[in-house]
């Protein structure tokens, strides 16, 4: 019986790629505070990890339509919750008790973003594909911002971007044609060229133009959606230079580039930066990398975590780390392929993106490929909230994977 | 408009596509770091890291209105200690080498530690050349210590004027909390007077250095070649109002006294000398200061530390009765036909309120020179409360001057909605009024305000904003900035003017003139005496004066606490003063150059 299961319904290569993702952050938090009064995160870790991998197994055994049928429920909890951190939170800041109670503060926030998967997976599979209409992406969007909006309140700048890796990816794996969701990406896309410069800014609306020419069939359609995106282009160029203060766009900069304020970000991302480039092919080896040991990097063992792999395990280190998570993510993709119901496939391609976009950005920021915005890397950043809804998502995985063959 | 296209063949092929090349970009940046650049990092980490050096920036000087210097920067050598690199068994030797507190070594070290243990804290400023010189060869075999050049502020003012540039000192615990995150523990910080409300302007903008340092804490090199440092910029120069050489004066006239002198120039509000008696030596502050000679300024019983001239409010005696007779002059409620017949008291209620001496029949003008109580008393009765307190409050009293300088006293100017505060209503009588008339009792005022309200006078009811600071030049660009002052005119008519400073001439040059000791013999002085009780000890004396009488120059208010008439203790000080002032040789005053006016108000 136990056999049968193991071999028709479990999912052991995820499972066994989230195991080993967990033992490199176990390895990795260890690293980063040995030797420096901070071990107590290293036992919390390991017990995180076991509690994470406790709850993903219970949910793998719970029932097919469990999830489905819960998933409403699921994000309403969740809101409630955020609300109340954000009210609570603000009553009574010193206050710890409370925030205790729930762990800690950003917690909310982290399971909210797998409700946020689930509640959207199941409102667009009961009025998907050619039901998709304006109105019901509206909603759609609506389930995704409600949750961004109160994360953004906090303010968790990180988490709130986080929103836009489920909503984009869910979308595009429903069926919603390329040139809308091209469209409904380009104001994002504008905003950021537009602080990179303004030879940027052009470069890109015209991008735009000549995209929705290729992925248009109605010229006329492509031309309107043209002259809205340079619209909103003039619009931010006028916001940018004329209505933001110096010093408002300066910290735009700095959030961009962090190099420009070496005293702040920049140097961290500096630390990183020199962290990482010299660990070399095979890194300076376990608990001997000196800009970690020596405590140079700041968060080491949540948000620069990876510089702790990178300096200690070198570029090898790192590629199996990288392998370790494309796996994971190709199963995620190969789950959504498989399973029968249309839920089921939704979630496991907005679990798949989201975990993508926390690796892409983590490591991306420890080697000045993304801006800081300080969300960790998934199984290997030290953060309870973080590593338990890790394993929630995996624990999904499994569960879909389990019931891939029912209606 | 929308495909049923879910999850097709298609839409699988491109969301790999997205996992491949956002985990392919990541591998090759890793690869271009890790890979091709490894020695360009791996010599940066090889002996190891880089380390932020704070370079401290050149605070501005200070000049006089014709140019000397009064204060710049001169350098000494200043210790510190990075926390992490430090062993805590070197602190007793560090200790004797430095002749500090291991305790005090200690509470700094943990201080810094809270920043960071990687950033140097600074631990002993201030050690002159000979002593580095001395103990640089053993400063060395300690790890983690470092020595840096740190200008210092040097005093060459032949004043001290201490209460005007203030002081600067090593930023406290308190200030750093609340001046916000550019300021770290060992920095020096403007603690008083122009030093501390111009802090921002003098200051100037600290510079970052990149330092490649190996783990026994040596510099190996810059890191990048220098190319990431970021430049220290210099703090803007300030040019002030202020004569240094009457300032000067007024501080060795008030040397032995508790009091204070200012004098402004009444063509423009700009201080000419602001001193406050007992003063102290600002240069004990700058660099090192040892606990006891902080202890010793803060705990004097006679507060050197108190701007007097600004802080102290004290009732002004019968300086203040010109608020009285501009209300009756102005308001029509006398004429100087009007008179009074002085026996030498005033019966009223059951209480009998005093004059110096029996002065007979005085119209205004005489009671102004011979400063008889008993005609102001009347007076008072005569014009009321309410119009006292209007013109009081025009003249600038119980408010703020806005001077340049931070604490500023505003005084108190009461109002019948004032004492039914402090009494509670009906709880205090007319009586209090006549008090009130000749600058007792319940009003207070600044010798800065008097001074103010004296140039009002001179100026025929022009109220410039007091001022210090002239110009600000940026000493990187030699841009000049011209900070923007308010002026006023006061509602009063020219001939009421012409009434009150013609009696302010006989004060000091009419037969029986209080202020005849003011008198000199090439320049037409007008003044008041003031000689105001204080529960405390013997009187306040006061002296207010302006000259020339018909081009003023200079206008200027004298107190000197517990001393006495002010004939005799405030207005030689006066005179003395404008003597020097009005007959200086030394060259006029720097032209003033040519300069944009500065966007906001400084402090």
């Amino acid at each position: 019986m136990m056999f049968d299961f193991y071999k028709e319904s479990f999912d052991y290569k995820t499972f066994f790629l989230a195991v080993v993702l967990g033992t490199i952050g176990v390895l990795a938090v260890n690293s980063a505070t040995f030797d420096s009064g901070m071990r107590e995160f290293f036992i919390r870790d390991i017990v995180w990890q076991g509690i994470g991998i406790f709850v993903a197994l219970a949910i793998m055994f719970s029932s097919n339509r469990l999830l489905e049928n819960s998933a409403y429920f699921f994000y309403a909890i969740t809101v409630v919750l955020l609300l109340f951190v954000l009210v609570a939170g603000k009553r009574v800041a010193s206050h710890t008790s409370w925030l205790g109670l729930l762990g800690i503060g950003g917690q909310p926030s982290e399971l909210a973003k797998v409700a946020t998967i689930l509640a959207l997976s199941k409102f667009l599979a009961e009025n998907g594909s050619e039901h998709l209409d304006w109105h019901r992406i509206g909603v759609a969007a609506g389930i995704v911002g409600l949750p961004m909006l109160l994360t953004l309140m906090q303010p968790d700048l990180g988490t709130t971007i986080v929103y836009l890796a489920i909503f984009f990816p869910i979308l595009f794996w429903a069926g919603l044609q390329p040139i809308v969701i091209v469209a409904l990406v380009a104001p994002l896309v504008i905003v950021v060229a537009e602080f990179t410069g303004t030879a940027a800014l052009i470069i890109t609306v015209l991008a735009f133009a000549v995209l929705f020419f290729l992925l248009s069939r109605k010229k006329l359609f492509a031309v309107t959606l043209s002259f809205v995106v340079a619209a909103f282009g003039l619009f931010m160029e006028y916001f940018y230079r004329k209505l933001l203060q110096p010093h408002q766009q300066k910290r735009i900069q700095i959030f961009l580039n962090p190099n420009l304020d070496p005293q702040g970000a920049g140097y961290n991302a500096l630390q990183a930066r020199v962290a990482i480039g010299s660990g070399g092919l095979f890194g300076k080896g376990y608990l001997q990398g000196a800009q970690t040991q020596l405590r140079f990097v700041p968060a080491r063992w949540t948000d620069f975590i990876f510089t702790v792999i990178g300096e200690e395990f070198g570029f090898a280190g790192g590629a199996i780390t990288l392998l370790a998570f494309g796996a994971l993510f190709f199963r995620g993709i190969r789950i959504a392929e498989l399973v029968k119901t249309k839920f089921a496939s939704l979630s496991a391609i907005g679990i798949t993106s989201v975990l993508l976009f926390h690796v892409f950005v983590n490591i991306g920021m420890n080697i000045n490929l993304a801006p800081i915005i300080g969300i960790p890397l998934p199984f290997i950043s030290y953060g309870g909230s973080s590593i338990l809804s890790d394993w929630i998502m995996v624990g999904i995985l499994l569960n879909f994977y389990a019931h891939r063959k029912e209606h | 408009m929308f495909d049923s296209d879910f999850g097709s063949r298609a839409r699988s092929f491109m969301v790999r596509g997205v996992v491949v090349i956002a985990l392919v970009a990541i591998a090759v940046k890793l690869g271009d770091m890790q890979l091709v650049n490894q020695m360009v990092y791996g010599k940066q980490s090889e002996n190891i890291v880089t380390r932020m050096i704070v370079e401290q920036p050149l605070r501005g000087d200070i000049f006089d209105r014709y140019g000397n210097v009064m204060v710049e920067n001169d350098p000494a050598y200043a210790v510190s200690v990075v926390p992490h690199d430090f062993k805590s068994d070197e602190i007793l030797p560090l200790a004797e080498l430095l002749k500090m507190d291991t305790t005090e070594i200690n509470k700094r070290i943990e201080m810094g530690e809270k920043i960071s243990p990687y950033f140097p804290v600074l631990l002993r400023p201030d050690i002159s050349f000979g002593t580095f010189s001395s103990i640089e060869e053993h400063l060395r075999e300690f790890s983690g210590v470092y020595f840096e050049v740190e200008p210092k502020r040097v005093y060459l003012a032949k004043a001290r004027a201490a209460h005007i540039l203030g002081f600067t000192k090593e930023i406290s615990e308190r200030q750093l909390e609340a001046l916000g995150s550019y300021y770290k523990p060992g920095d020096i910080v403007g603690y008083t007077g122009l030093e501390a409300s111009y802090e921002t302007i003098l200051r100037g903008e600290k510079g970052y250095k990149f330092l490649a340092v190996n783990a026994r804490g040596q510099v190996v090199g810059r890191y990048d070649d220098g190319k990431s440092d970021i430049p220290t910029r210099q703090g803007s120069d300030l040019y002030l109002t202020v004569d240094d050489g009457l300032q000067a004066l007024a501080e060795s006239l008030l040397v032995g006294r508790r009091g204070a002198v200012v004098a402004l120039d009444p063509n423009t509000g700009g201080v000419l000398a602001l001193a406050s008696a007992p003063t102290f030596d600002p240069s004990v502050f700058s660099g090192y200061t040892s606990r006891s000679e902080w202890d010793s300024l803060v705990n004097n019983p006679d507060r050197p530390l108190f701007n007097r001239a600004t802080m102290a409010a004290l009732p002004p005696g019968s300086t203040f009765k010109l608020v009285l007779a501009s209300a009756a002059l102005e308001d029509s409620i006398i004429n100087d036909n009007w008179t009074i017949h002085c026996t030498g008291g005033f019966l009223y209620g059951n209480r009998v309120f005093h004059c110096d001496e029996p002065h007979g029949t005085v119209n205004i003008i005489r009671a102004i020179q011979v400063s008889c109580n008993v005609f102001f008393y009347n007076l008072m009765l005569k014009v009321g409360f309410r119009t006292w307190t209007k013109f009081g409050r025009m003249y600038g009293f119980g408010q703020k001057t806005g001077i340049d300088l931070n604490n500023e006293n505003p005084g108190i100017m009461p109002s019948e909605g004032y004492f039914n505060k402090i009494f509670g209503k009906n709880h205090w009588t007319k009586g209090y009024l006549l008090s009130l008339a000749i600058g007792q009792g319940e009003v207070s005022v600044t010798p800065l305000q008097l001074a103010c309200y004296v140039m009002s006078i001179a100026n025929y009811g022009k109220y410039y904003q007091p001022h210090i600071v002239r110009y600000i030049k940026n000493a990187r660009t030699g841009k000049i900035y011209y900070t923007q002052y308010s002026e006023r005119t006061l509602p009063i008519r020219k001939d009421v003017f012409d009434q009150i400073r013609h009696a302010m001439y006989l004060v000091v040059n009419g037969q029986g003139g209080t202020g005849f000791t003011a008198r000199l013999p090439d320049v037409e002085v007008a003044g008041k005496t003031g000689t105001a009780q204080n529960p405390r000890g013997k009187n306040d004396a006061w002296f207010i004066a302006f000259a020339p009488f018909d081009h003023p120059k200079i206008a200027l208010a004298v107190m000197v606490e517990n001393a006495g008439y002010g004939a005799t203790y405030a207005a030689p000080i006066a005179k003395s003063l404008i003597q020097y002032y009005i007959n200086r040789t030394n060259p006029a005053p720097q032209q003033a150059p040519a300069g944009v006016v500065a966007e906001a108000a400084v402090h």
